[in-house]
């Protein structure tokens, strides 16, 4: 029954998506209207077949229907709820099933809003792009990753259920979704882009018209890696949180290109230039979600996200060789009117201080992407194995990031065209005493060693520069000075801060120990004081449960445990962490007590600031919100920067009186 | 509409000048006392645990799927991990340590690759991108520079002054 009604699904999606993109392309051809507004039913007829798989797995998960082929192998009677719920994206196959519902919703969402232009070639063509999307993932779930495959059970037969890690938190129903909301978001402009390509459109209109899709599907993207590292951190037992681990890259690669792309599109809308890179860049995002999939979910990388292997590396490589070929292609094609008239005057000036975002982005993104493949490069080429780990990218990362701090704090207060050094003087005068004074009160509190002292005053420096601007915006415009791109934007600046102080602190001053505890024991370490009160053992359905009772400075008891679970032999740890606005305490039961008397190993990580890793996620996520909204429009028709001298040759003067916050 | 500008940018105060200039020499002064005491500084000494996570952090765990020793539950990891240990409190350097390991298991369980043979493109890659980058845009705005901005000739004035009275309303119609 489940079987029928998923595999209906799949097919009435893939139905739908390429019968859509045949008759949109006639239609295109053809330039017949009633054609193209055809594409509306299309797009809910492919909605309805992901729907349709998504619920037939989903009721499949919940009722413990083993003839799926995809339940047999992946649930178990005694998962818990909320965990069943959530194993349709613990592996590959429901992760697919995942996609395609976002990616159909995406499309129908798109359908909706352009519903009174689609027979405009430009909707038309994005919407022929969804559909081929579209087209490939059902085709990817009815062939290659079928999760829809019968199997007769044995009578009794229970399942494994998920991979233990993935049903240790409740974050694992949420970090997934999100990511995919944000991975899969990314498509929308980049249909558009490619409609513009092939329209030959290539003004500003279908930037404006996807301006909020991106930053929507970038904020997804956003707080799901915040999520996944907060996943980690509570799971993984090793107080970490990003572990440079494939996956997470294949994550944090579209997100630099999407953000490179979120601020170069500036000097784009307001300059007319860059028109090249900034398609370049939002294809890239695109093709990296493709090249991520495949780096992840085909094997040939090992990682602890990389599900089995499975058919369909080959399939996704070569629809991202497609990708880039005709991106390439058309870009190549409309070379001719891609090319800008304008000219950037300066390098200090906001348009300068994108430029160099853009290339601290891109090289960040090229560090990663290196970093990531290397391995597979050399194994593939000289069948020698190397590994590229946490070390390199930690060194590689920490120049690219205090750079790209330090521009955080001085473009926000560069005006377009030129900046004279008067000006500079004067704007970042106060954020600089910000930034002092946040390393001095860092020194002043313990903190030591140059880099982290360094990256805190630039954090300071940033946060004084995003504040100078929301300042002065709130004190023009009361609270809509929070609202709009650019105050929103400063608000996800100083989320990015807070990160980055947190994350700095966290990596400079974790203290670590373990030590074996008796009954009734203390311990101190790192000013706290460790008192183990005793063990006990709670029997789940799924999993048999051995909790340490430790009370930290008399407060608690906390309980670092170890699961059992029913099916794999692997001991699972969950962490007990102590959250305070300063540290984390985090407890890890190291290995079990041969009975409830005898001494345990416990791991005792001290961590300072890391719940601003969370509240700073929580504001990007606020700031991504607020500049979605519209904020105060400057007048269309009023020149856009500095005014043009009529007569002399000299260099247009400097617009020092007209702060960056009025013409935004 | 080049009036308006020039009203609503006031020249600068000079006498505000000079205390900023002072400002920020006695910034740069405070900032430097600041990083030399934090980089003076001592840090409490470090745990066994923390010397063994040291090490184990660089070293690939040989069975498991991407995760460093440090990080592996793995049993070979939390062999590697207690004879990181022993090695340590007998007096081995963590780079011996590392050496031993490359010669058990080969150069892959380093995490960080070596600056010398293939392992180097890893470290010289970047910095090239980067270069190259810089280089780019040096280009182009030499480039910008000696094209010189586009001016507008009279007609292009025209056409713009005409086209703004077509899209604004003029004072009568707003009366209507």
């Amino acid at each position: 029954m489940n079987i029928a009604l998923g595999v209906t699904g799949v097919f009435l999606g893939l139905l739908g998506a390429v019968s859509g993109a045949l008759v949109l392309l006639t239609g295109l051809m053809r330039r017949d209207r009633s054609v193209l507004r055809l594409s509306r039913s299309f797009a809910f007829l492919i909605l309805g077949g992901g729907l349709l798989a998504a619920i037939a797995m989903e009721v499949a998960l919940l009722t413990d229907d083993f003839t799926v082929k995809f339940v047999y192998d992946n649930s178990a009677t005694t998962t818990p709820l909320l965990f069943k719920v959530a194993t349709m994206w613990a592996a590959l196959e429901g992760s697919i099933i995942l996609w395609v519902l976002v990616l159909a919703g995406y499309t129908a969402l798109v359908a909706t809003k352009f519903r009174r232009r689609l027979t405009d070639p430009l909707v038309g063509w994005a919407m022929f792009t969804l559909f081929v999307v579209c087209a490939f993932f059902f085709l990817l779930l009815a062939v290659w990753a079928n999760p829809f495959q019968a199997v007769s059970p044995p009578p009794g037969y229970d399942g494994p259920g998920p991979n233990p890690l993935l049903q240790n938190h409740p974050l694992m129903a949420f970090h997934p979704p999100m990511l995919y909301l944000g991975y899969v978001g990314f498509t929308v402009p980049f249909a558009f882009a490619i409609a513009a390509l092939v329209t030959g459109r290539l003004g500003e209109g279908w930037l404006l018209e996807t301006r909020r899709w991106t930053l929507f599907a970038w904020g997804f993207l956003t707080v799901g890696i915040i999520l996944g590292a907060w996943w980690s951190y509570e799971v993984l037992g090793w107080g970490g949180y990003w572990a440079w681990d494939p996956v997470e890259n294949a994550s944090f690669l579209p997100w630099l290109t999407g953000t490179a792309y979120l601020h170069s599109v500036m000097v784009q809308e307001r300059r007319g230039m860059l028109r090249v890179w900034n398609l370049s860049l939002l294809c890239a995002t695109f093709a990296l979600t493709i090249l991520g999939t495949f780096l992840t979910r085909s094997g040939v990388l090992d990682s602890v996200h990389a599900f089995t292997e499975s058919g369909i590396g080959p399939v996704l490589l070569t629809f991202f060789a497609l990708v880039v070929l005709v991106t390439v292609a058309l870009i190549g094609w409309r070379g001719d009117r891609l090319r800008a008239p304008g000219r950037i005057d300066s390098p200090v000036s906001r348009e300068g201080a994108f430029l160099a975002n853009n290339v601290l982005f891109a090289v960040f993104a090229f560090v990663v992407l290196l970093g990531t493949v290397f391995p597979l490069v050399v194994e593939a080429v000289n069948q020698s194995r190397l590994s590229v780990g946490v070390p390199y990218f930690n060194r590689m990362s920490t120049p690219i990031g205090l750079t790209i701090l330090f521009l955080m704090a001085v473009a926000p207060v560069l005006p377009w065209r030129k900046a004279s050094g008067e000006l500079l003087s004067q704007r970042l005068f106060w954020p600089a005493w910000v930034g002092v004074g946040a390393a001095a009160g860092a020194v002043v509190l313990g903190a030591r060693g140059a880099v982290p002292v360094l990256a805190f005053a630039l954090a300071g420096f940033a946060a004084g520069s995003a504040g100078r601007q929301l300042v002065l915006a709130t004190r023009r415009q009361g609270w809509r000075g929070l609202v709009g791109r650019a105050n929103g934007g400063m608000i996800v600046h100083l989320g990015v801060v807070v990160i980055a102080v947190a994350f700095a602190a966290s990596q400079a001053y974790v203290r670590q120990s373990e030590f074996p505890m008796e009954v009734g024991q203390r311990v101190t370490f790192a000013g706290h004081e460790f008192e183990f009160v005793g063990v006990e053992q709670v029997e789940e359905a799924n999993r048999t449960v051995v909790r340490a009772l430790v009370r930290i400075d008399g407060a608690g008891p906390y309980a670092p445990a170890l699961n059992r679970f029913r099916f794999g032999s692997q001991t699972i740890g969950t962490p007990s962490v102590r959250m305070t606005p300063t540290e984390d305490v985090m407890l890890t039961l190291r290995a079990l007590p041969e009975s409830p008397e005898s001494p345990v190993q416990l791991r005792v990580i001290v961590q300072p600031l890391i719940v601003w890793l969370w509240i700073g996620g929580g504001l990007m996520a606020a700031g991504t919100v607020l500049a979605a909204f519209p904020g105060r429009r400057r007048d269309p028709l009023s020149p856009v920067s500095a005014p043009v001298p009529a007569m002399s040759g000299e260099a247009p003067p400097v617009a020092a009186g007209r702060s960056p916050e009025l013409v935004h | 509409m080049t009036g308006k500008n020039e009203t609503a940018m006031p020249p600068p105060a000079r006498p505000g000048r000079r205390v900023r200039a002072i400002g920020w020499f006695g910034l740069v002064l405070v900032f430097g006392v600041v990083l030399a005491v934090a980089a003076t500084g001592t840090r409490p000494a470090a745990t066994d645990a923390e010397r063994v996570d040291a090490v184990a952090k660089t070293l690939r765990c040989p069975t498991c799927q991407g995760e460093s020793v440090a990080v592996s539950e793995a049993l070979i990891s939390q062999e590697i991990r207690a004879d990181i240990r022993r090695r340590l409190t007998a007096g081995e350097s963590p780079d011996q340590i590392r050496a031993y390991y490359v010669s058990t298991y080969g150069e892959g369980i380093l995490l960080t690759p070596s600056a010398t043979g293939t392992g180097a493109a890893v470290w010289v890659l970047p910095v090239v991108v980067a270069v190259l980058c810089l280089a780019g845009l040096v280009v182009a705005f030499r480039r910008w520079r000696t094209r010189g901005a586009l001016r507008a000739t009279p007609a292009d004035r025209a056409l713009v002054e005409q086209a703004l009275r077509a899209d604004r309303p003029t004072d009568a119609e707003e009366v209507r």
